[in-house]
């Protein structure tokens, strides 16, 4: 018996420790210091212990001040002011197909309004959802998956004055799009 | 609140009449009017008199009116109108079990709406219970009547939705289905994207190559109602190539009406061979190191792959000019002239879409983007390629405007499944796979790398299309519609997909109902109202109307509506414009204001001309703004579509044979035929207007045959002639003119499909469907997009008794 509260804890206490949440708005990250080192997109996930919390993700040799989903997937989690850059913890660097080098990296860092997290990742997409319902009324909507996270930006860049989006839905669609198609099959 | 059509008249109809007449009593004032409408070919002031259109004629804002907006009296009241619910004969006796094969044939019974909506609602509620998820076809594609909210296809997955049926739905379109896939594996995102300014070009561009490119003439239609703005950029574009040495060059079968715009060289190519054309242009500028290795290196990959594929590293062909020659019948000097042209100054590369509608049609888009690539102009001003010139006035200047928005396919999520699709099923077939579908159910297909497996279909709803035009080799598509139970075709005319229907439902045509429109799909140049100036046509309704009824049938009316009748959905888009053009800055008048005026104007985004550049900010910075593609960069070999092993589809642009062309076309049918957009029509919309006394020869539709082949086959001008194929017969009028390359014929595509049993020939259609002609077949397994450009026929004079043309007047009914 002892034993298995024993492992029952092991599962349970990372998700108490580093509790899983998803940015609702953009939201200025701040460093254990309380600099401003960046900006928080909406959609990022991020674990959070207490105050404090940490975001995973990949980026470009030479071009780190963007945090992206990963070296597939350009889904942008945050920019970081160039400054703080070194904050970055590096775990590994690879190269893709196209010879491009990636870095894995980690950071740790506080949050001006955690009021902006949310727990459950439904809860984030409401509104684009409503928006992207919009494209119907020209066409066919597409599945999620008929496009890329890297596609559906350049596709509602270029559909965007059809359906009326300003510049703000346009982007937040295409965030809502990048994350929706990760969940479809990559192409 | 809720919106009442008869309180929005009370207060503003007065002031929307002209002023000597106020002050006159109501009916007085009802018996003449002037009203605003729009349709996909104009903006238009209707003039109706005691409740009839007796005239109608361009909005001010219209840059370039179309002789089409002259056909609106004519359309609505034609004698094609769908006045009634009908129902074949043997469907309303017998409903499922009826014989099919009649369809098309069989007399109709006109039923009330309540009768039609009853058996509507009944036959979709018995197929999707005995035959589950997969049963329905509503992939219903085709251009309708213009409006926001009468789009009659989202109208129609709409009322699906909120009543809980699943669909099988399409995916791609007619027009654009090979181009629709390539290009956001090339260039990361679709052919709508904005283009280089028309302004710029006529600005900077020294070189303008038109590949079958059309736009003087097919810029005359709009996705939404057009501003025809981009014909003010033609006229400067063709006053700076006064001024200045421009070479304008038309690549061509057809010397076309852009062509002759222009004043512009004809390069008349033998047909589906521009990829042979420009690979040899390609092996010229790399073997004479004329390529820009800088823009290759920095904003491309795999321009080795390519390059090896060029000079046959693998199948040990050189893809010369001399190769590129005799596969596309233009002089070996010709095309290195070409090429040397091409790089001696700004080079805009404008191709069209009618090149991808061909047998391997993917790679006419990705040779051109790779063209431009080795020429490495993109991005600079005027420089690279537009591959939508010819489409809703691409190019022109935008203007500083508000979207407007539309109806939606409706909230599946409603009915608590937590899905946001517009369908569950997910069966989607690419759009002219339709037939192949009907007649092999559980087959499976590939296409855009996944299988597509076919799915068993009972009944097919069809709403404001027409696909007994739209999809080739109508032979076998007659075939196919015998396999469903039921087929409900939804339309104002009689076409033929509405004769070839169990239950015909009457739509309204524009004037007849309430909706709103922007004035330029690609200029936003303005909104305009599409006022309802007269009565439906006899029973006809709109087809918010019809969708709302039919969902009452399943107890959804409310959620279909959300409580909105038609003129408050039009207020309701106005007034989110309202919202959008408030955070730009941009002044909109009220609703009520706009509505008595009839249209809003907006103004252009620089009085300076347009300095929009496509992929200026790429070229700037690639990392910084990376295409959509998985390298970021412009895919020449794309990783992953040579990881789908096809091989009508390899890594990298190729020339491949086409199924059907000069080059392999035979004693039996020894012409090329081609079917360009028609100039009076949008696709088959309008070919029962009085146009049709502007281009028809003998009531027939026209087919253009060069004057040294009329002649070896004893026809001439206005002569009936016979095409023929191996896949059926038609009868065209002949139009003996240069205009058209040797050996190679055309017919426009749209022309209604009237098939009659014919003495010595069988069923052939008799007035000139040229998609009886042409050949059923996916461009590739990437695309499956059709290739109605791949087809070889043979014509000669029709000497028999001519049939008579009856598919303008009415079917006969019980």
């Amino acid at each position: 018996m002892r034993k298995r509260i024993i492992v029952l804890m092991l599962f349970i206490l990372p998700t108490i420790f580093f509790a899983k949440e998803y940015v609702s708005e953009n939201i200025e990250m701040l460093s254990l210091k309380n600099e401003s080192i960046g900006l928080l997109y909406k959609g990022t996930e991020v674990k959070s212990t207490e105050n404090k919390y940490t975001l995973s993700g990949w980026v470009m040799d030479g071009n780190e001040y963007i945090i992206f989903y990963s070296d597939k997937a350009r889904i942008k989690l945050a920019r970081i002011d160039e400054n703080f850059i070194k904050n970055m913890k590096v775990y590994k660097i690879q190269e893709d197909e196209y010879g491009v080098k990636w870095k894995k990296v980690d950071m740790n860092f506080k949050l001006k309004s955690p009021k902006s997290l949310v727990n459950n990742e439904n809860e984030l997409w409401k509104n684009e959802a409503e928006l992207y319902q919009r494209c119907g009324s020209c066409h066919k909507t597409f599945d999620f998956h008929e496009y890329t996270p890297n596609q559906w930006p350049s596709i509602i860049k270029t559909m965007k004055n059809n359906a009326g989006y300003s510049k703000k839905e346009s982007k937040e669609v295409s965030v809502y799009l990048q994350y929706q198609s990760l969940k479809g099959k990559l192409k | 609140m809720k919106n009442s059509r008869r309180n929005f008249i009370k207060a503003t109809g007065i002031l929307g009449l002209s002023a000597p007449l106020l002050g006159a009593n109501m009916s007085l004032l009802e018996k003449s009017k002037k009203v605003v409408s729009a349709t996909h070919w104009g903006t238009s002031v209707v003039t109706i008199k005691n409740g009839i259109i007796t005239d109608s004629k361009p909005l001010d804002v219209d840059a370039k009116p179309s002789l089409m907006e002259k056909a609106l009296k004519s359309r609505t009241y034609n004698q094609t109108r769908v006045e009634y619910p009908y129902i074949r004969e043997g469907f309303l006796k017998n409903r499922h079990n009826s014989d099919r094969t009649k369809r098309g044939k069989e007399k109709f019974v006109r039923v009330s709406w309540e009768e039609a909506n009853q058996i509507i609602y009944e036959e979709l509620t018995r197929v999707q219970k005995n035959y589950g998820e997969d049963s329905i076809y509503a992939g219903s594609y085709g251009w309708f009547g213009v409006g926001k909210l009468n789009n009659p296809q989202t109208l129609l997955k709409r009322m699906l939705n909120t009543c809980g049926v699943s669909f099988v739905d399409s995916k791609g379109t007619y027009s654009t289905g090979a181009v629709n896939v390539i290009a956001p594996y090339v260039i990361g995102t679709n052919h709508h994207h904005r283009h280089t300014s028309l302004d710029l070009i006529a600005k900077h561009t020294d070189n303008i190559i038109l590949i079958g490119n059309d736009m003087v003439n097919t810029c005359a239609i709009d996705w939404n109602a057009p501003a025809h703005k981009a014909y003010e950029k033609y006229e400067k574009i063709r006053e700076a190539s006064k001024k200045r040495k421009m070479n304008i060059i038309s690549i061509d079968p057809q010397i076309t009406d852009t062509s002759k715009y222009f004043d512009a060289k004809n390069i008349q190519i033998v047909p589906n061979t521009d990829v042979a054309l420009f690979i040899g242009i390609a092996n010229y500028l790399y073997k004479n190191n004329l390529h820009n290795k800088k823009f290759l290196k920095r904003y491309t990959v795999g321009f080795k792959e390519f390059s090896d594929y060029l000079i046959g590293k693998d199948d040990k062909i050189d893809k010369t000019p001399k190769w590129a020659s005799k596969i596309t019948g233009i002089k070996e000097s010709e095309i290195i002239d070409l090429a040397k042209t091409m790089v001696s100054g700004k080079t805009m590369l404008m191709i069209g879409w009618a090149l991808q509608r061909g047998d391997h049609g993917e790679q006419t888009h990705w040779i051109v983007y790779t063209l431009a690539a080795m020429l490495g102009q993109i991005g600079t001003n005027g420089g690279g390629f537009g591959s939508s010139y010819q489409y809703s006035n691409n190019g022109a200047t935008l203007y500083n405007s508000p979207g407007l928005p539309g109806i939606t396919a409706g909230k599946a999520k409603s009915l608590g499944t937590g899905s946001y699709n517009t369908s569950f099923s997910n069966k989607a077939i690419p759009v002219a796979k339709v037939s192949d579908m009907l007649l092999n159910p559980g087959k499976k297909i590939e296409f855009n790398g996944e299988e597509v497996e076919f799915a068993d279909i009972k009944l097919i709803y069809w709403a404001g299309g027409n696909p007994m035009h739209q999809q080739q080799d109508r032979n076998k598509m007659v075939k196919a519609w015998e396999k469903p139970e039921v087929i409900i075709n939804q339309d104002p005319f009689w076409t033929a997909s509405s004769r070839m229907a169990d239950i015909i439902l009457p739509a309204t045509t524009e004037i007849e109902r309430d909706d709103i429109v922007a004035i330029g799909s690609k200029s936003a140049a303005g909104i305009v109202a599409i006022k309802k100036g007269i009565e439906p046509v006899a029973e006809s309704k709109s087809d918010y109307d019809i969708f709302r009824d039919i969902s009452k049938k399943f107890g959804r009316e409310k959620e279909f509506t959300e409580g909105k009748d038609q003129l408050g959905w039009v207020k309701h888009f106005y007034e989110t414009s309202i919202k959008q053009a408030k955070a730009k800055n941009i002044k909109l008048p009220s609703f009520e204001e706009f509505w008595e005026k009839g249209y809003v104007e907006f103004k252009e985004i620089s009085s300076q001309g347009d300095t929009y550049n496509y992929m200026e900010d790429f070229v700037e910075d690639p990392l910084e703004n990376p295409l959509g593609t998985p390298s970021g960069r412009i895919e020449i070999f794309s990783r992953k579509i040579a990881s789908y092993k096809y091989d009508d589809c390899l890594g990298h642009p190729a020339w491949y044979e086409p199924a059907e062309y000069l080059g392999n076309s035979t004693k039996e049918y020894p012409f090329h035929l081609v079917s360009p957009h028609p100039k009076f029509r949008l696709h088959s919309q309008l070919n029962n207007t009085i146009l049709r006394n502007v281009y028809e020869v003998k009531g027939r539709e026209p087919i253009y045959i060069h004057p040294k082949d009329a002649k070896k086959k004893g026809v001439k001008d206005g002569d009936i002639v016979l095409v023929s194929s191996k896949r059926g017969k038609i009868l065209a009028g002949a139009i003996v003119t240069d205009d058209i390359r040797e050996q190679t014929v055309l017919i426009c595509e749209g022309g209604w499909y009237d098939p009659k049993e014919v003495e010595g020939h069988g069923n052939i259609c008799v007035h000139g469907d040229v998609n009886v002609l042409t050949l059923d077949k996916g461009t590739s397994r990437l695309a499956q997009g059709n290739i109605a450009h791949t087809t070889i026929v043979n014509f000669e004079k029709f000497t028999g008794k001519v049939p008579p043309v009856t598919v303008f007047s009415k079917p006969e009914i019980v």
